[in-house]
């Protein structure tokens, strides 16, 4: 079990052995209880989007909303606007949010809504059986492309940080210490916040040994996440696709700026 | 006295403002009146007019036949040539050639913009009107002292030809229905309104926004109609009243999203205002060809209620209730009006109350279940924020906590506990003293069947010619026996709509109601009094 017993709700774990769901969902129990002191439990709202990762709902004991496919950030804004007291979380797949609700992501970061994203981002549609997603890499051969993608990856990072999310992350679902460590700084920045987590899918694109080999993080090279020019550098150091590069982990960017749900 | 006046002119030469100062000075002297306004989809140029009607009886609808044109310009000369009849009195453009024509000075604010206050001018010397009667309206706009020159020249340059009296005491204000609906959610506790630019519903928006801090409301603008529902259903999943207002085509891009409230029994009010489809269609005219959709949109099976005012005073309270049974029975609700009344020109008497009932919450301790299981199928509210509970709103089919299942057992359970919702909302929609509306000649054998906006030109013809009107105000749950009971033993039932397939006849006859005849009108014009008059007495 992942979770510990206060936040698990008993429903039946029906991820496969060893998916990068479960490194996530760790890190944010663990975020959580670590956040307890300062958040009471019953002050988090999270929703989801629909693929294996919406499946994390179900299994924390916390309040939340299973909303349908691409639409969780949209739904979070207005939890946040009707109760500007609750900390919604957003656990959206990288078909879910990349493609199906796309704009709903953009115009979150756009208005700077105070409500935290985090992206399941196995770089496949999963739960509909392995199809490519906006961030497969153009040797994924998936059910829908089986020569690969007619198309090139989007780099999410670099897309968020153009939109104005004011808090930018990549982690990795293997690092399960330091995804913790960013989700608590999600969860704690006002405005909105991003983190891309690269979730390894132990059927449909197994990534953990490609991600162990070559992901770094920025806060061993001295990266300063208050330089937008640096952080959008550093964003463009890994394209989705190439396969001889370092991959940077931890906070691009963050800054302060006055959110949606105070301005609207 | 009763009289129909078309004024007409470019975008932007203030037509409408005209037409709803003339209706604001008229409703002052005591009179009924009703106008039908028209307007292209574009900004500036073009044609626009506004045809007002107004009698010491109640007036509910315009004739295509006027006794005066107002001509702003050319083009309004050519546009409304086959409107007029004989005597009809003609006031254009001094620049302009009629033979007959009363010329006027149509003096503007701006070049080619703003001639609303010497059209009132002319308008009301012409009517007989002293020109003090106008004064209110001519300085609450701005560049009052220009307007109030151009008002006063205007008005001198006319003679007398009619004598419009004093017709007793003000019967009410005038209003659009689309003001109505803003009001009706208001009162009804609104705290959210969100929305998408999109014609007719947009007055809403522009409306609420305008207004928000005196409301106490917040105004929302997202990126697009699936971005307006979703958020829609985030304040409410949050405890908070939310209503959303498009069209047809924004609410197509909704109805993912109704099925989600549906499934996760959120309370949600939807505002669709229809216009002339198919698709873009003729975005600024009028339709009833939403109906079928309306009703019948969303995959699967859960409750829902469309209710569709007639009247300004209807739309109010219709809306005002919309808000209080959507949270009480936490269903869509589903208010359907269209351009003709959303836009039009009413005299209204909408006494203001705010009425804002406390749903079923939950009021236990220990677990709470979301969905937990009752015998009329409403499972008590909480909200987010509350120590100690969990509160679990979902898509997916679920337990009574809100866990996802999929076991054939709990998903009929869950599915039963729905339709049993809907059974109680049924019963209380059904024994709603208003769920069917009768006018006309109440014991006639002739009898109309109509609904939404298309009432108030029935109402008017039928006086005139013995009908009976009969109009179910709710469309789902659908009135059927009531319905059936008011045509009662009628010997000529004609259905009467603006939808070319006939999509209210169909919708009468899934619910076994027959009519003989039937009357479609689909040019995106509502019906007008005269033509509807011509069209029943040839049935
Ligand atoms: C509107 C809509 N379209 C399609 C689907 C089918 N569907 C379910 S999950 C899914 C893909 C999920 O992929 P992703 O978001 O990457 O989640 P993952 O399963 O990889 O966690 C799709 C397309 C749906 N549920 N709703
Ligand atoms: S299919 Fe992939 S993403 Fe889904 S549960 Fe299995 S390993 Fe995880
Ligand atoms: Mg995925």
């Amino acid at each position: 079990m992942a979770v510990t017993k206060s936040l698990y709700t008993g429903a039946e774990i029906t991820w496969c052995r060893l998916c990068g769901n479960f490194g996530l969902m760790s890190a944010f129990a663990w975020a959580v209880e670590e956040l307890s002191d300062t958040i009471p439990l019953e002050k988090f709202v999270i929703l989801s989007g629909i693929g294996c990762h919406g499946k994390i709902v179900d299994y924390i004991d916390l309040n939340s909303f299973y909303s349908i496919h691409g639409r969780a950030p949209a739904t979070a804004t207005g939890i946040k606007l009707a109760n500007p007291e609750l900390y919604p979380v957003c656990f959206v797949g990288d078909g879910d949010i990349y493609a199906e609700g796309v704009s709903h992501l953009i115009f979150s970061a756009k208005r700077n809504s105070d409500i935290t994203v985090i992206v399941h981002d196995n770089r496949s549609y999963s739960l509909t059986t392995g199809q490519f997603t906006p961030t497969s890499p153009s040797i994924f051969k998936g059910k829908s492309t089986p020569e690969g993608p007619p198309e090139d990856p989007l780099n999410p990072i670099a897309l968020m940080l153009e939109a104005g999310a004011t808090f930018v992350a990549r982690g990795y679902a293997g690092y399960t210490d330091h995804l913790k460590e960013l989700v608590k700084q999600a969860i704690l920045h006002k405005g909105f916040s991003f983190i891309d987590v690269l979730q390894p899918c132990v059927v449909f694109f197994n990534t953990y040994e490609f991600y162990n080999q070559h992901v770094y993080k920025l806060e061993d090279v001295g990266h300063d996440p208050t330089d937008y020019e640096q952080a959008y550098r550093r964003a463009k150091e890994w394209d989705y696709n190439s396969e001889d590069v370092k991959i940077p982990i931890g906070v691009f960017y963050k800054t302060e700026k006055p959110t949606y749900e105070e301005r609207v | 006295m009763e009289k129909t006046i078309i004024i007409g002119g470019k975008a932007g030469a203030g037509i409408k403002e005209a037409g709803r100062m003339l209706a604001g000075v008229l409703a002052n002297l005591g009179y009924h009146v009703f106008g039908y306004v028209d307007y292209p989809s574009l900004i500036r140029g073009g044609h626009n007019f506004v045809t007002l009607r107004f009698s010491e009886e109640p007036v509910n609808s315009v004739d295509r036949k006027a006794d005066i044109i107002v001509a702003t310009d050319g083009r309004s000369i050519r546009a409304h040539e086959e409107d007029a009849k004989e005597g009809t009195v003609w006031l254009i453009n001094e620049k302009e050639q009629k033979e007959g024509a009363v010329k006027v000075p149509f003096k503007e604010v701006a070049p080619g913009f703003f001639k609303s206050s010497s059209v009132l001018g002319a308008v009301l010397k012409l009517l007989g009107i002293p020109l003090e009667e106008g004064l209110p309206f001519i300085l609450s706009l701005p560049q009052r002292e220009k307007n109030e020159r151009i008002y006063r020249e205007a008005y001198n340059s006319v003679d007398s030809m009619f004598e419009v009296k004093r017709a007793g005491e003000r019967k009410g204000e005038i209003v659009t229905g689309n003001e109505s609906v803003a009001l009706g959610a208001v009162d009804g506790g609104l705290d959210f309104y969100i929305a998408y630019p999109m014609t007719p519903a947009s007055p809403v928006l522009h409306y609420l926004a305008k207004r928000k801090s005196e409301f106490g409301i917040k105004v929302v603008h997202p990126e697009n109609e699936i971005g307006v529902i979703n958020m829609a259903v985030g304040v409410a999943y949050a405890g908070k009243r939310s209503m959303v207002g498009t069209s047809g085509g924004g609410f197509a891009l909704m109805t993912e999203t109704l099925s989600l409230i549906g499934m996760s029994e959120t309370p949600i009010v939807i505002y669709e205002a229809q216009r002339a489809g198919p698709s873009t269609g003729v975005p600024t005219y009028t339709a009833q060809a939403d109906l079928l959709f309306v009703t019948f949109a969303g995959h699967g099976d859960f409750p829902r209620v469309v209710v569709a005012p007639g009247t300004p005073e209807e739309a109010y309270l219709l809306m005002r209730d919309s808000l209080n049974i959507a949270w009480r029975y936490q269903v869509p609700v589903l208010i359907l009006g269209d351009k003709h009344l959303g836009e039009s020109y009413f005299l209204a008497d909408i006494k203001r109350e705010k009425v804002v009932e406390e749903p079923k919450l939950w009021k236990g301790n220990g677990e709470y279940r979301r969905y937990e299981i009752t015998e009329d199928g409403i499972s008590p509210l909480a909200f987010p924020g509350q120590e100690g509970i969990v509160v679990k709103g979902t898509s997916y089919e679920h337990d009574e906590r809100g866990i996802t299942v999929e076991d054939a057992k709990l998903v009929k359970r869950m599915q039963d506990k729905r339709l049993k919702k809907g059974e109680t909302l049924r019963e209380y929609i059904l024994s709603r003293e208003d769920a069917v509306v009768v006018g006309g000649n109440e014991s006639s054998k002739k009898v109309i069947v109509t609904w939404g906006s298309t009432w108030g030109t029935a109402l008017d013809v039928a006086k005139e010619l013995g009908f009976k009107v009969v109009r179910p105000l709710f469309l789902e749950p659908f009135p059927a026996d009531k319905l059936r009971e008011e045509i009662g033993t009628a010997e000529l039932v004609v259905s009467l709509e603006c939808s070319a397939s006939g999509q209210f006849e169909r919708l009468l006859n899934m619910h076994g109601i027959k009519s003989h005849r039937n009357i479609r009108k689909y040019d995106g014009r509502p019906f007008f009094r005269d033509e509807l008059a011509e069209m029943l007495g040839e049935v």
